[in-house]
């Protein structure tokens, strides 16, 4: 036991998961927790446009998930993908769409706050825009431009193939440049205008 | 839905990633362009990059919230949740015990056949009787008794005259011996006082006296 412990670090995801479903062992699950909730957290920060407060809910409930539901992992399968699934769906299920946002008011705001505003402002445009993307839209985009997944560790998430996530990557940027291309920062206009 | 890629689309969106417009070779720039302009291209290029860190703030400065969650207390058996396949077994073995209790009747359908009344005897009813007590009658002669009174009649003549007893006060035939009033047959067997040996045992009180 002591061996174990003081190994328990150097386990892997899966290993650890086996042990904590087979044994209950709480300093396996304290591990998991240590090495996922923090990018977790992050991701619901994202998925939530920064609400932090919901994001850190949905952290506490995954885990509550995790510990309710181990005997479904496969141990044969990666930690990861599982836990981004259930992160996913939990988005899904309470998920609401955004009230429309009116992005002319905040680039008047934010103009008169800071003199060097366009750049700032299409930060902020782009996350609004990313928030009321549909959801099978957001979280491809979400796990491949801001969290870095790869293509495959994306389509065993989202329980799809390789072709869908590069078809709903495609259209959610499509989508997305549909909407913001008259908030682009004008150096980048002028730069277009001159290729 | 969205439709799938063809080749040339997968091939811009695998640029997306990495180049943008300017970097790409003349081939390159001529596919893109058979799909959309350049600013088009340019602007997604930018969505995609500028994406990267624009929630890097908030992510970095995030506390993540202590877990509560007892990992004991999830293992009782009634608050425990079970997989699917443990309820369908479950259902599983409990039809299997009632076809074991009772065997199903099978319905056999003829499409073409006749019709016939079968009559099904599913109870056999038997009715034993056991015979313990026989009972033999034998011819036995009737005896009859009769009994008759005769009356007997006693003539008396005249002349008759029952003997009677004795006179037998006047004649006894026995003396009978009297006792003597004087003797006394039940003398007493008392002493006085004066002649009795055991007044020395008593109080000479009485003595003086």
């Amino acid at each position: 036991m002591f061996v174990l412990k003081k190994n328990i670090n150097r386990l892997t995801d899966e290993e650890l998961m086996k042990l904590f479903i087979e044994k209950d062992h709480q300093g396996a699950f304290n591990v998991i927790y240590e090495r996922y909730s923090k990018r977790l957290l992050g991701y619901f920060i994202k998925m939530f446009n920064g609400d932090l407060p919901q994001a850190q809910d949905f952290v506490q409930d995954l885990f509550i998930r995790i510990v309710e539901k181990k005997h479904l992992f496969d141990t044969e399968k990666k930690l990861y993908s599982w836990i981004f699934t259930i992160a996913s769906n939990m988005c899904k299920t309470s998920f609401r769409k955004p009230s429309a946002i009116s992005l002319t008011s905040w680039k008047e705001t934010l103009e008169q706050e800071v003199p060097d505003i366009d750049k700032l402002v299409f930060k902020k445009i782009l996350r609004a825009e990313i928030y009321q993307l549909e959801h099978h839209h957001k979280v491809v985009f979400i796990l491949r431009h801001l969290e870095r997944f790869s293509l495959e560790e994306i389509a065993t998430i989202t329980e799809t193939n390789i072709g869908t996530v590069k078809s709903r990557l495609f259209y959610a940027t499509k989508t997305i440049s549909k909407k913001i291309k008259n908030y682009a920062p004008e150096d980048w206009v002028d730069t277009f205008k001159l290729g | 839905m969205d439709k799938h890629l063809n080749e040339s689309e997968k091939l811009i969106q695998q640029w997306l990633e990495t180049k943008d417009f300017e970097s790409l070779s003349d081939n390159e720039k001529a596919l893109v362009l058979n799909i959309m302009d350049k600013n088009e291209y340019q602007l997604q290029y930018k969505i995609i990059s500028e994406s990267a860190d624009l929630y890097e703030n908030e992510s970095i400065n995030a506390v993540v919230p202590p877990i509560q969650v007892d990992v004991s207390g999830s293992s009782t058996f009634w608050f425990k949740s079970h997989p699917i396949y443990h309820t369908i077994l479950a259902v599983a073995a409990t039809v299997l015990i009632m076809f074991w209790i009772k065997t199903p009747s099978v319905f056999v359908i003829k499409p073409n056949g006749t019709t016939q009344f079968i009559t099904q005897h599913d109870t056999i009813e038997i009715i034993k009787e056991i015979m313990d007590t026989v009972i033999i009658e034998k011819e036995k002669p009737i005896y009859l008794e009769k009994i008759k009174y005769v009356d007997n009649t006693i003539e008396y003549s005249n002349n008759y005259c029952p003997q009677q007893q004795e006179d037998r006060l006047l004649e006894p035939g026995i003396t009978i011996t009297l006792p003597d009033s004087k003797f006394n047959s039940n003398p007493t067997k008392t002493n006085a006082i004066k002649d009795d040996p055991t007044t020395s045992l008593v109080f000479n009180i009485l003595l003086t006296d």
